[in-house]
């Protein structure tokens, strides 16, 4: 029962990264319908960053490490968990701070987004920043299910 | 989230960012401290995310009366500049410890 984990942990990190994808967007049109969408989206991104975080992390602490890490640690690509899952596991502690600092900044400077381009320009950088770093994970993750991958294959064959 | 001010959570994201890469690299090379955090809730890393969490709402609550400055784009640049240097710093430290 750990893939339907794993697999709800990415899902919900893919959402997270494209509701920031979607507030940046909106505050780059920069209408008022587009800011409350935004406002909206950022809030959503939030809500799936943590959400991600508590089923990446049951899984993470459950399940990866008796099961997934001593295989990939064993395998031919065993930088996949010495380095990359290492890095992965506490870098995506930052993102759902930076949600939060995206989300709240939004909140807070509210309707003067529509007049201030500033305003609008640092809710873009944290929302994009938010999408970018979310994209990133999901790379690693690829690359640490590679490694698993390999592993499971050197075992097979 | 209304109620802190940007510069409050601009502080509170440079306080996890930082606090995460020291006690990253700190628990790798400090086996006491890895298990005094484990000693804390079960797992190293779940206790690294609860006093995150808890780091960054007692830093947004010290700072939530400072006033934010007309244009605050430099906060949020100063906070992303944490963050990119923060994660290269913990890439950089565990590709040492590999090779």
């Amino acid at each position: 029962m750990t893939f339907p984990l794993i697999g709800l942990h990415a899902w919900l990190g893919e959402f997270a990264a494209l509701m920031f994808v979607w507030a940046f967007i909106g505050l780059y049109s920069g209408t008022d319908s587009n800011i409350r969408r935004a406002k909206l989206a950022a809030g959503l991104g939030v809500g799936f960053l943590f959400a991600a975080w508590l089923a990446g992390g049951f899984y993470y602490v459950e399940f990866y490490g008796s099961g997934v890490k001593p295989l990939i640690k064993a395998g031919p690509f065993p930088w996949a968990h010495k380095v990359v899952m290492e890095t992965k596991e506490h870098v995506f502690l930052f993102l759902p701070f930076l949600g939060l600092l995206a989300y709240g900044l939004m909140q807070r400077l509210g309707s003067q987004m529509t007049q201030d381009r500033g305003a609008r320009v640092a809710a873009m950088y944290a929302t994009g920043s938010v999408a970018v770093i979310a994209a990133g994970m999901a790379f690693f993750g690829f690359l640490v299910s590679s490694g698993f991958r390999a592993a499971l294959e050197q075992i097979a064959l | 989230m209304n109620s802190f001010s940007i510069k409050a959570l601009a502080y509170a994201c440079h306080a996890v960012i930082w606090f995460v890469v020291i006690i990253t690299i700190a628990t790798e090379l400090a086996e006491p401290v890895k298990g005094f955090l484990t000693g804390l809730t079960g797992h190293h890393w779940t206790a690294k995310g609860i006093i995150s969490l808890v780091l960054f709402f007692a830093v947004a609550f010290i700072f939530t009366k400072k006033e934010d400055p007309a244009d605050v784009t430099g906060l949020v640049r100063g906070v992303l500049f944490s963050a990119v240097l923060g994660a290269i710093t913990i890439f950089i430290f565990y590709l040492f410890e590999y090779s």
